[in-house]
């Protein structure tokens, strides 16, 4: 008996004599729950954090890097719709693989018990005229905030929603700022016509610097225009993902992933400095290891186009990594010299979030040629024709075949040959 | 606590030292780069005044060409010509073929030396001259090399234009050197398509027919019934592989099963990316049935039982799939369904309902429960968004779907 219990207690999670959730309605997630209507379907999501997670499931899916996700649909059309999984993450789990997680080779009741709450949690299609159906999803987990892409379709019609929801306990850039309220009525510059945009952004700051502004860092290179919830949805659509300010555990959890060359997704990137403040929100898309990754810092203007949010921002491909007394992170990542490589790939990217309309080019740093780079605050070389993008967003979907390009803005030259293209090209 | 820190400052110089091995050399240039061999076996296809080539080097070949191992870093070049003889000007984006792909100041930063800036210089700009110009002006040619990641046996090389509010894809095959499985591969499944006894089909209802005709299950080396057949794939080679690639399918080998006395002629499982991909695992066997045109396969899919949580452990034993295949299957379609290839989608009766209650067994052991349907997919020349998809008006998944559920139900209601 006591073998039993202690065998119970080694492979189950620590001391919980029994399996034992709380009912889903105990569990006050839903009050944060996001609710969109579009013809006769209303589509709520909401996100429980790891600690409601863990109540509702009864097992800590977080020690296994999933989380869930509550989908309701309420549909008042004469369509039978299918919420389809793979659009919200195409690599989520179905209930008997994630229940697997958590099966006790030593309780086969306890089991048997735990796969049975998976299955009662799922999301479970069709949605039938006139039927509300909601459930969970098992995802894999995000920190900071999740988007949700919500499509439905049916025999004749197809429905695209998406959220963008926080989590409240993550400690990322991004929860720092409360956007509402950076600028006051006083401060916003409303701008209507696209020209006027132009000579404005034309004005931003060249580059970033040091916090005390005494030392330029890398070049501003990319303007985004868009509402919120068509903008930053398309950066994680993309795999991009929100990084931990830099802090103890995001540090140390760095150096274990430099260490090991393993992913972690959320390393901190340093700080740099526009409109005397550090970044308002960073991204990054990591890829291979730590050592390849995509850096983007972003920073909210006091401009509005068109009602629209204007965000000035720096992007780098960072190719490998270097030690540096510099950085609070000891190690730092040794750019891509070609800067413009990386905006380039930028705009890319997202030309296949379905969301990015139109792009144009605009007067930023200024031509630096590759025969007299300028240098990062790190110390790291940068050349570019000196040019930063504007990208557009817009609800999706979009298709490739859509995008605009702003043809009268300034047109990206190839340093080398000075020939004049669509985006821009490296030399 | 302060000198904690300095033991991680200390261990990472040490490791950085050990990565870097700095001392001094030089870099031989390669001799000018001739794309003769190249062009000679590259893989070409053209339309609308657009053509594309493209062929990937062999590891010595590459070696000549570049000077350094890239392969020792994973990073497979790709030789690629675009000529354009249109109006327009158009842009080809590496992020279709690759969404991981290198850049050429990337690709030879692995092989940079500390101390030794002259080295290093001359490594970039050998690199960089070769890399392929993704800008191509009206009525030109442009030609290098974009630097991938790795693709063993063949390469899906997706290629996707852009012009002002314009788009255009192209697909090519192209063969990976020093690995003769490939090409025995592609040489046999193109042999297959083009093989006699063909049952031409034009009808859809006379398709439906003989698609429930096809057999229900694969079977094992020795005949024992296997897994049902719960998926059919139609389409030309050049569209279905760009949309399982596009969905992150990889050509993997897996434990052979049996239909029309040969093992599958194609298996295949999703690469990981950023997160472990979901387990699914594919075999499909090419038929006899063209429709329209348009080669039909036959194929299974399933999961592995526990999926990513199995334990080794559990595989000792044999693999087991999970029981409800209907889930792996509906999974498949919905994942295709993002691949803006899937034009048609529909149901037919296949191996016919299993029971929760009354699992039928597989020869390794394990059991499944079923719908009993087929999924039917058609796939052509993209892009298809989700509100383009088409149906056939066969069997409706909803109403076995409400069977399914109405027989769990009943099924617990009894076991209660």
């Amino acid at each position: 008996m006591v073998y039993l219990c202690l065998a119970f207690l080694a492979t189950m999670w620590g001391c919980a004599a029994s399996f034992s959730p709380r009912p889903v309605d105990e569990v006050p997630f839903k009050t944060r729950a996001h609710t969109q209507v579009q013809g006769g379907l209303t589509v709520s999501a909401a996100v429980p954090t790891l600690e409601e997670g863990k109540e509702i499931y009864g097992v800590d899916l977080a020690s296994k890097g999933m989380q869930a996700v509550w989908i309701q649909v309420k549909n008042e059309t004469g369509l039978t719709y299918w919420f389809l999984q793979s659009g919200l993450d195409p690599a989520y789990f179905s209930a008997s693989e994630a229940s697997y997680a958590f099966r006790s080779s030593t309780s086969p009741g306890v089991s048997e018990a735990i796969d049975r709450r998976f299955q009662d949690l799922q999301f479970r299609n069709p949605i039938g005229p006139g039927a509300t159906v909601s459930g969970f999803l098992v995802v894999n987990r995000d920190e900071g905030f999740k988007a949700v892409d919500v499509d439905l379709i049916s025999r004749a019609k197809a429905a695209n929603f998406t959220y963008i929801i926080p989590d409240p306990s993550f400690k990322g850039d991004f929860t720092l700022v409360d956007f509402d309220t950076l600028y006051d009525s006083e401060t916003i510059i409303e701008i209507e016509d696209e020209d006027a945009l132009r000579s404005e952004i034309e004005k931003f700051p060249c580059c970033t610097t040091n916090k005390k502004g005494t030392k330029q860092g890398d070049p501003l290179n990319l303007v985004l225009v868009g509402n919120r919830e068509d903008t930053f949805p398309a950066f994680i659509r993309r795999g991009w993902h929100g990084t931990e300010i830099i802090w103890s555990k995001a540090v140390w959890r760095t150096i274990k992933s430099f260490l090991q060359g393993s992913r972690y997704r959320y390393s901190p990137v340093s700080p740099l400095y526009v409109y005397d403040r550090r970044q308002d929100l960073a991204g990054q898309k990591a890829r291979g290891t730590i050592h390849e990754r995509n850096h983007l810092r972003l920073w909210l203007t006091p401009l509005r186009f068109q009602g629209k949010q204007v965000w000035l921002g720096q992007i780098s491909r960072d190719i490998g990594v270097k030690f540096t007394l510099k950085s609070p992170t000891i190690s730092t990542h040794v750019i891509d010299p070609d800067v413009d490589e990386a905006r380039r790939y930028l705009i890319e990217d997202l030309a296949y979030s379905q969301a990015l309309a139109r792009i144009g080019f605009v007067k930023g740093v200024g031509e630096v040629g590759r025969e007299a780079p300028r240098y990062n605050l790190v110390g790291d070389p940068y050349f570019t024709d000196g040019l930063r993008a504007v990208m557009f967003f817009e609800p999706r979907p979009r298709t490739l075949g859509d995008l605009d390009i702003i043809g009268y803005w300034e047109v990206p030259a190839r340093a080398a040959t000075g020939e004049k293209g669509l985006f821009d090209e490296s030399p | 606590m302060v000198r904690a820190r300095r033991r991680v400052h200390l261990s990472i110089v040490v490791f950085l030292m050990m990565l870097m091995g700095g001392c001094a050399s030089t870099f031989e240039r390669p001799a000018a780069f001739n794309d003769i061999a190249l062009r000679e076996r590259a893989e070409t296809v053209a339309g609308d005044g657009i053509r594309v080539s493209a062929a990937i080097p062999g590891w010595e070949e590459s070696r000549n060409i570049f000077g350094i191992d890239l392969d020792k870093e994973g990073i497979q070049p790709l030789w690629l010509e675009i000529e354009n003889n249109t109006d327009r000007q158009i842009r080809f984006l590496p992020t279709g073929l690759d969404s991981e792909y290198f850049s050429p100041l990337e690709a030879s930063f692995g092989f940079h030396k500390s101390f030794s800036d002259d080295f290093n210089a001359r490594i970039d700009e050998h690199i960089e001259k070769l890399g392929f110009r993704y800008l191509i002006n009206p009525h030109s040619t442009s030609s290098g090399f974009v630097f991938t990641n790795k693709d063993e046996v063949s390469k899906v090389v997706t290629v996707d234009l852009l012009g002002r509010k314009w788009s255009k894809a192209f697909t090519l095959f192209v063969p990976v050197p020093d690995r003769p499985i490939a090409d025995d591969y592609y040489e046999g499944v193109v042999k297959m398509i083009t093989s006699s006894d063909l049952v031409d089909v034009d009808d859809e209802s006379r398709l439906r027919e003989l698609l429930e005709q096809l057999p229900c299950c694969t079977s094992s080396n020795e005949g024992v019934q296997g897994e049902p057949l719960n998926i059919v794939v139609i389409g030309q080679l050049q569209d279905l592989l760009p949309a399982f690639g596009r969905r992150n399918f990889r050509y993997t080998s897996v434990v052979p099963q049996y239909l029309f006395q040969r093992p599958q002629d194609f298996s295949s499982r999703k690469r990981d990316r950023w997160v472990t991909a979901q387990p699914h695992v594919l075999r499909g066997w090419l038929t006899t049935i063209r429709f329209r045109g348009m080669p039909v396969w036959i194929g299974q899919v399933s999961t592995p039982l526990g999926g990513r949580f199995a334990r080794e452990t559990d595989d000792a034993a044999g693999v087991l799939i999970d029981p409800d295949v209907d889930e792996a299957r509906n999974d498949l379609i919905q994942d295709l369904i993002y691949s803006q290839y899937l034009t048609k989608l529909g149901f037919v009766k296949g191996v016919g309902r299993v029971m929760v209650s009354n699992q039928r067994q597989t020869p390794s052991g394990g059991g499944y429960h079923t719908d009993g349907l087929r999924a039917v997919l058609i796939f052509e020349q993209r892009p298809v968004s989700l509100s383009q998809i088409g149906f056939f008006e066969w069997e409706r998944l909803v109403d076995h779907y409400r069977q399914q559920l109405d027989s769990i139900e009943s099924h617990e209601t009894i076991r209660r």
